[in-house]
C-alpha cells in the first residue's frame, strides 16, 4: 500500500489533484479492528480551471499512461483497487481540508477524522453506514464536542438524534 | 435455573473478552491492520469462491 500512496502523493506533487484524504472502509480501520473492504476510496479537490466542467478524468489519464488498469469504477494501482471521488458537498470538502496528516510506514498520507467519517456516514445512512458508526463509536476516542460542531454545521443533529435513538438506546 | 444462570454468565464473559479483543484490535499500528485486512480478503475470495458469488481480489502489495 506504501506504493500506491507514493503514486496518490505524486498526483498532488504534479497538481492534478489539489488535496486528498483517505476515507471509506480503510479510514475506519485506521480507527477501529480491521473490517473488510476491497476498495480504497481517495477523496480529492481537483483544480478548478477556468471554463471547464471540474472532471477526474485527468486523474485517469495521468494512471493510465503509468501503465495501471481501470477496472469498472477503480483504477488499480500497485495491487491496490483506487476509487477516486470528488469531495461533492460541503461536509466532505470540510472534512478532506481538516483531515488528519499521518504516515503509512515512511509515507505521508492523509485520513478523514473519525468525528467526519461518522457525519459522513451518518449522511449517506445505508445499513452498513449504521452498523459500522456503531462500531466506531464503541471502538474509536470520539471528541464529542468537535462532532457536535460538525453536526450542527451540516444541519445532521436531528438524524444523529434519530441514530442515538434506534441504535444506541442502552 | 442455576444451568440457565451460569450459560448466562459465561456468555456475557465471553462478549466481554470478545469487546477487550476488538479494542486491542483497534489499538494496533495502522501498517498491522492492512496485514490483517488483506488476510481477511483472502478469506472472504475463498469463501466467495466456493459459494459461486462474485470474486474480488486480495491485494496485491508484495
Amino acid at each position: 500500500m506504501e506504493k500506491t500512496l507514493k503514486v496518490i502523493n505524486e498526483l498532488q506533487r504534479k497538481g492534478i489533484v489539489e488535496k486528498y484524504a483517505i476515507g471509506g472502509g480503510i479510514a475506519i480501520i485506521f480507527y477501529m479492528e480491521p473490517i473488510l473492504t476491497f476498495d480504497l476510496d481517495v477523496f480529492v479537490f481537483l483544480p478548478k480551471t477556468q471554463g471547464e466542467i471540474i472532471t477526474v478524468s485527468p486523474i485517469y489519464e495521468f494512471l493510465q499512461k503509468k501503465g495501471y488498469k481501470i477496472h469498472q469504477e477503480h483504477i488499480s494501482i500497485e495491487g491496490v483497487p483506487v476509487q477516486f471521488i470528488p469531495a461533492y458537498n460541503d461536509l466532505v470538502e470540510e472534512a478532506v481540508k481538516e483531515a488528519r496528516e499521518t504516515k503509512y510506514k515512511r509515507t505521508k498520507t492523509r485520513v478523514l477524522r473519525a468525528e467526519h467519517l461518522l457525519a459522513i456516514m451518518l449522511q449517506t445512512n445505508r445499513p452498513k453506514d449504521r452498523a459500522r458508526m456503531t462500531q466506531l463509536l464503541e471502538e474509536a476516542e470520539i471528541d464529542m464536542d468537535y462532532l457536535t460542531e460538525i453536526l450542527g454545521r451540516h444541519g445532521l443533529r436531528k438524524k444523529w438524534d434519530q441514530f442515538k435513538r434506534r441504535f444506541r438506546a442502552e | 435455573m442455576q444451568n440457565e444462570r451460569l450459560i448466562r454468565e459465561e456468555a456475557e464473559k465471553l462478549f466481554r473478552a470478545k469487546q477487550r479483543r476488538r479494542r486491542e484490535l483497534a489499538g494496533l499500528p495502522f501498517e498491522e491492520k492492512i496485514r490483517i485486512l488483506i488476510d481477511l480478503q483472502k478469506m472472504a475470495s475463498d469463501i466467495r469462491a466456493t459459494v459461486g458469488g462474485i470474486k474480488r481480489r486480495p491485494w496485491d502489495i508484495r
